[in-house]
């Protein structure tokens, strides 16, 4: 249904809890929460649970000593506080959430809510301090956010570890049950079913064999304790009392009704969290109107918008009419709101890993279908599958720094429509690789992406030891991810070719696929050109700043981490190393072509002619290609074949991620 | 069966009534006296809050008091209401700071300063007498009420009611307000503008308030004067908040704080808020409802007696020789024993003085005389702080009289407006706290002096109040109580007597005409009805002021069920520029009026 989406958290402020000193960051709608192990996902949403989760006890909201920042040390002896606080957008379309909430408005364009947990210490006289908490509306202390406000606006948190077949099968909190519960069913129309239902199963026990098994037990019974007390025996079917009826409700699976007990623990988790975003929708416009309730709703102003929307059945009940055009069922929002008004309040969501006992193509549609409700939903994952697909500003990045975990996210990356689809394409097709690295190298091709390990290895340097990632873009157009990855305030460096070229006179075209010589007098490197342009347009360098000297406009990249080389890397590669038989060594190794050819690539690289053998190793002849060219070489090369600007990158990202 | 529903019963009965309490749009209810608006209202709240409203929405019932406020909460109480959230039975003014000012008025940029500072009375008088000293202006020509009515007028709006301007008020009120801004302080009229203007120029407001309060229900309308009636408006034609006024227009007598019935007549006239009388008079027999009219000089009005069908008014018409206290001296001395023959109870006897004074010298001729009487509207029960003194003393009086929870939930209020929100915990130790303290001043109970010194202390209420926002305009009534029971009306009063103050028992009852609205009695006694001194002389040459008298007029004969007696004396003595000087009187023309229509009457049989 085309409904204005449920409120969600827009922005969260830890102070000295648990793992974050200091955190500050802006939320969407739908968050995808990613991290390491430990790094405190789970503490990022209890910290949001201390306000908002009405489960959460008395007892809960008082904290310990561990429950402070852990680099303070002692804090309950040093009168340490903790606050943490959370917005609220969304929230302005409903009455039932302004009327409640309008105290905690921090401002009204866009409306925004904010609530506070504040765990403060009043100092004894003999110095030690007390303890304790309070959680507060809009930026007045004396104005309390309690467990009435909660009923209206509050967080559920779906665990990690969840017995979901027993949740299942618990009466009073199974999700089906509370999914009744949204309906208006009269005790009547029971009543009249379980009646009859009582009948007809009671026809059973005038079955001849029944009636003479009563018999029989009466009977005995009778002879033993004899016929003083009323101690007739009879028997009964099932329980029909109308109020336990819906009680005994089952889901069942499948075309042969299988029960929950029955069903893989993957399609039950899957069931259940459907059940759950079902029992979260806002229910503001009932599908089903009683009669008297329907006719008492036209009394009110403005209720001509009930005849366009719903219809009577045979049963006499008002049906709500699929299909209604986004103007009515805005007009029926508020006359619904106004009017009627569902009074239980709004869920956001918190589901810990929803990747458990699922098969990955499953993760991925529950993760689809999750993204399109209106629920505001938190997730934390760690299934690649997942992070894949979520959408590029959803991703809320946990990273543990020296001064405590740092909370990044994306919310408010501003990228092209283009640069956006290829962003989420490529983070997709490697499986969101890019969010798990503490280091990310940004290459432009396969060559890159197979050799830098190995040199980096050759360094001594093994990339896998830091957990550093090398990602290759499959073009040159390194902008969206630079800013992606600035983002989430995670270490890279980007490699890139220097793609020399001269021109025939200053204004002509640029001509590449040549080494430098003498006579090329307007020179120049395509990389450095577009290092330039993506840096001024992320606004990380001013123009004016930029030197004028080509060598030092190369040096000056690097602070921004931008390592530039000069032809492309395998021309580099050839033209640092001292011996270069290793090149013609592969190059006969993986050819398919004859003595004569070897023999050409040898006689090329021996008058330094690169480009030459650059040529010969893509051409159709040898049948190899940049790619598998650089996997082979990349099982045997050296420190020796390492181009300076590609040392230098390996090392700054190793600075890097050890500085952390 | 239960108080609501024998009520509904009755309403019933009266299509009038019953269409008011059932109506589901903007409605104004113009009530007659004695036509049970206030059941009226009170049931609609509660069919409203048990049928239409659902939580966590509720309404705002708007009162002219405090006491009035008190009134309702009770009676709702008494129809089964229970506490809830965002139903607000309060004052104009407490309705402004809580609901608007005190959520909202931090997101903008006001004029006032925040937190609230409210300037105290007397500051208020020094400052409003600076400016007219530095003008040149004559204390006597211009009084501070004059100056309020005309800023209250200088509220613009919706309104189409055009008041007459008065410039050399204008000009004070301009510069009055200018230096209040400059000392940060606010005073009831800013309040009031500040959160008309906060609803007028924010739709986040209107949309907060529409959605806590789909209906806001407002007693006595035509008390309320222009400032309210502006928020009104603006709330009936920016929101779809539903307004329910009730009011009558010939009770209107607070003109000189600028109220007066035209508001509530723009109300009624508008095309799009249904309008409802309520005619039928379930106090008075005909014969008083047709004298009342004639006070009014207006014979359109239809009210029809409900009750005491075929019974006959008493009028009786005293004539003393001289001064106010031959009339005293003629309640106590004939009127009173007689009523006592006819086994009249004491209360339901009233009787109505010009001003504070006259009922101070009768109280002490009935005090000579050993008559109990009580003095009805005490200035300072008009204040929540003092109203909640007094339940304490009740309480230790009588402890199942009032709920200890109501006591110290109000008390944790007040702290928690101090401290900021308390834990439950904190709020736990805080009530043992001060059930203790109760407990304790037990031993002070034969003295109200000593006990309140006692609580003051101990609860150090001056400075927690000092603190707070909501209450920090109650200081005031703290010391001006004070007063009261070391050296004025309460001394020597023990904790009963205190407790009893405001229940009459067996008592005749003395106010002011002015004060005695709501009230009702089946002989009410009427004083010094003489020609200059009711109607003032300064308002018989004014129409619209004259008209105002004869509410005042209509107001008293009004509170009686049956019987009525005017008196007058024929020679006054006052104080004069040249000292003491007595004149002759003739009657007033309200009592000419109405002997003249008696007499004509009598002679009819």
């Amino acid at each position: 249904m085309n409904i204005l989406n449920a409120p969600h958290i827009s922005k969260v402020q830890i102070q000295n809890f648990r793992n974050f000193k200091y955190v500050d960051v802006e939320l969407t709608h739908k968050q995808v929460i990613i991290g390491e192990n430990n790094v405190g996902k789970t503490n990022f949403l209890r910290a949001i649970q201390l306000i908002l989760d009405p489960k959460l006890s008395d007892e809960d909201r008082f904290l310990n000593d561990t429950d402070f920042y852990e680099g303070i040390e002692s804090p309950m002896e040093n009168g340490e506080e903790v606050k943490i606080s959370i917005d609220i957008k969304g929230f302005d379309h409903n009455k039932m959430l302004l009327a409640i909430l309008s105290d905690a408005t921090l401002k009204d364009d866009p409306a925004t809510l904010r609530l506070t947990y504040h765990y403060y210490a009043t100092q004894n006289s003999d110095g030690t301090y007390e303890y304790q908490y309070r959680i507060f509306q809009g930026t007045k202390e004396d104005v309390p956010f309690t467990h009435y406000h909660r009923r209206y606006l509050n967080l559920k948190v779906i665990p990690a570890i969840r017995d979901v077949e027993t949740e299942m099968k618990n009466i009073r909190k199974s999700p089906i049950n509370q999914l009744l519960k949204n309906y208006d069913i009269r005790k009547e129309e029971l009543k009249d079913i379980a009646d009859r239902l009582k009948e007809t199963s009671d026809e059973v026990l005038s079955i001849d064999e029944l009636v003479h098994l009563t018999d029989s037990i009466n009977s005995r019974f009778s002879t033993i304790i004899g016929q003083q007390v009323d101690s007739s025996v009879s028997l009964e079917t099932i329980d029909l009392d109308p109020n336990r009826i819906l009680n005994t409700l089952k889901i069942m699976i499948g075309q042969g009704q299988r029960p929950v007990s029955d069903t893989s623990l993957g399609l039950n988790n899957i069931l259940y969290i459907s059940l759950i975003l079902l029992s979260l929708e806002d229910k503001t416009i009932p599908p089903i109107l009683k009669e008297d309730t329907y006719i008492k709703l036209l009394e009110e102003e403005g209720s001509e918008i009930l005849k366009k929307c719903y219809g009577q059945n045979h049963n006499g009940n008002y049906i709500l009419n699929e299909m209604l055009t986004p103007e009515f069922l805005a007009k029926l929002y508020t006359f619904m709101d106004t009017y009627s008004g569902d009074t239980k309040g709004f869920t956001i969501l918190a589901i810990e890993e929803p990747e458990a006992h699922l098969h990955p193509a499953l993760q991925r549609l529950i993760f689809k279908d999750v993204m399109k409700q209106n629920t505001s939903v938190l997730m934390t994952t760690h299934s690649p599958h997942i992070t894949s697909v979520a959408p590029i500003n959803s991703i809320v990045y946990l990273r543990s720094m020296s001064n405590g975990t740092k909370v990044k996210t994306t919310a408010s990356v501003e990228l092209s429509e283009r640069d956006c689809k290829d962003l989420e394409r490529y983070v997709d097709v490697k499986k969101g690789e890019i969010y798990f690295g503490k280091g990310v190298i940004l290459v432009e091709g396969v060559a890159e992406e197979y050799l830098i390990p190995s040199f980096a290895e050759a360094l001594h340097m093994p990339l896998d030891k830091k957990g550093i990632i090398c990602c290759t873009i499959n073009s040159t157009n390194f902008k969206p991810y630079v800013q992606f990855i600035d983002a989430l305030s995670i270490p890279y460096v980007v490699i890139t070719d220097g793609d020399y070229y001269f021109r025939e006179n200053a204004n002509s075209k640029k001509i590449f696929g040549y080494m430098y010589e003498k006579q090329h007098e307007f020179i120049g490197y395509d990389g450095l050109d577009r290092t330039r342009k993506i840096l001024i347009e992320l606004g990380k360098v001013d123009e004016t700043h930029i030197p004028s000297d080509i060598n030092d406009e190369d040096e000056f990249y690097k602070q921004y981490d931008f390592f530039i080389g000069i032809h492309t890397m395998e021309i580099d590669m050839m033209d640092t190393s001292k011996d270069k038989e290793i090149f013609a060594h592969v190059f006969n190794e993986l050819t398919s072509g004859g003595a004569t050819q070897k023999k050409n690539f040898k006689d090329s690289l021996d008058c330094k002619n690169y480009v030459d053998c650059l040529k010969k190793i893509e051409s159709k002849h040898s049948r190899i290609g940049k790619g598998r060219f650089s996997q082979g070489l990349s099982t045997e090369c050296t420190k020796d074949n390492i181009p300076t600007y590609i040392e230098e990158a390996i090392q700054s990202i190793f600075t890097k991620v050890d500085d952390l | 069966m239960d108080l609501y529903s024998l009520k509904l019963e009755q309403i019933k009965k009266d299509p009038d009534q019953y269409a008011a309490f059932k109506s589901n749009m903007s409605t104004v209810v113009k009530a007659g006296p004695g036509s049970g608006k206030t059941t009226v209202l009170s049931l609609k709240i509660m069919h409203l809050l048990k049928e239409k409203i659902k939580h966590p929405r509720g309404l705002a019932c708007i009162t002219y008091s405090n006491e009035a406020a008190k009134e309702f909460t009770n009676r709702l109480k008494s129809f089964g209401y229970q506490k809830r959230q965002n139903v607000v039975l309060d004052t104009v003014h407490s309705f402004c700071i809580s609901e608007v000012i005190v959520p909202f008025a931090h997101l903008y940029d006001v004029e006032i300063s925040l937190p609230l500072n409210i300037i105290s009375k007397n500051d208020r008088t020094k400052l409003f007498k600076e400016i007219l000293e530095e003008r040149g202006i004559d204390k006597k020509s211009l009084k501070i009420e004059a100056m309020d009515k005309e800023r209250n007028q200088l509220i613009g709006g919706d309104s189409l009611i055009e008041a007459e301007p008065n410039d050399t008020a204008r000009k004070v009120a301009t510069e009055y307000e200018n230096l209040l801004i400059n000392k940060q302080q606010v005073d009831f009229i800013e309040i009031i503008k500040c959160a008309t203007k906060l609803i007028k120029e924010h739709e986040y407001v209107r949309r907060c308030l529409e959605a806590k309060f789909p209906w806001i229900l407002i007693d006595e309308y035509q008390d309320l004067g222009k400032p309210l009636h502006e928020m009104i408006l603006t709330l009936f034609y920016k929101t779809n908040i539903k307004i329910f006024a009730v009011g009558d227009p010939d009770q209107s007598i607070y003109g000189f704080q600028g109220a007066i019935p035209d508001y509530l007549l723009e109300l009624y006239d508008n095309p799009n808020i249904m309008s409802i009388d309520l005619k039928t008079n379930y106090r008075s027999n005909q014969e008083i409802i047709d004298a009342a009219a004639i006070a009014l000089n207006l014979d359109d009005r239809e009210y029809k007696a409900g009750t005491r069908f075929d019974e006959q008014a008493e009028f009786h018409f005293i004539t003393c020789e001289a001064e106010m206290d031959e009339q005293y001296q003629y309640v106590v001395n004939n009127i009173i024993p007689d009523c006592l023959t006819k086994n009249i109870p004491l209360e339901e006897i009233c009787v109505l003085v010009g001003n504070g004074s006259h009922v101070k010298a009768l109280s002490k001729v009935m005090n000579e005389a050993n008559i109990p009487h009580y003095l009805s509207k005490h200035e300072f029960l008009k204040s929540k702080m003092i109203v909640w003194i007094k339940d304490c003393a009740t309480w230790i009086s009588d402890k199942s009289s009032i709920s200890f929870t109501d006591l110290s939930d109000f008390w944790i209020n007040i702290l928690s407006s101090h401290h900021g929100g308390l834990s439950e915990d904190n709020k736990l130790h805080k009530r043992k706290h001060f059930l203790s303290l109760l407990n304790q001043s037990v031993k002070y109970q034969s003295n109200l002096h000593l006990w309140f010194s006692f609580l003051l202390n101990e609860l150090n209420l001056e400075n927690i109040i000092a603190g707070s926002q909501k209450y920090a305009s109650e200081i005031e009534h703290i010391s001006s109580f004070q007063q009261q029971i070391t050296v004025g009306e309460l001394k020597d009063y023990d904790l009963i007597k205190f407790s009893r103050v405001g229940k009459p028992e067996n008592q005749v009852t003395i106010s002011t005409r002015h004060s005695s609205k709501g009230l009702e009695f089946e002989v009410v006694i009427m004083l010094g009805m003489e020609e200059g001194n009711f109607p003032y002389y300064s308002t018989v040459s004014v129409p619209k002021e004259l008209n105002e008298q004869r509410r005042i007029f209509f107001v008293c004969i009004t509170r009686a069920k049956r019987v009525c007696f005017l008196l007058r004396s024929k020679r006054m003595t006052n104080l004069t520029r040249y000292g003491l000087r007595t004149h002759p009187k003739n009657p007033s023309m309200f009592w000419q009026e109405l002997y003249a229509v008696r007499e004509s009457k009598r002679s009819l049989y």
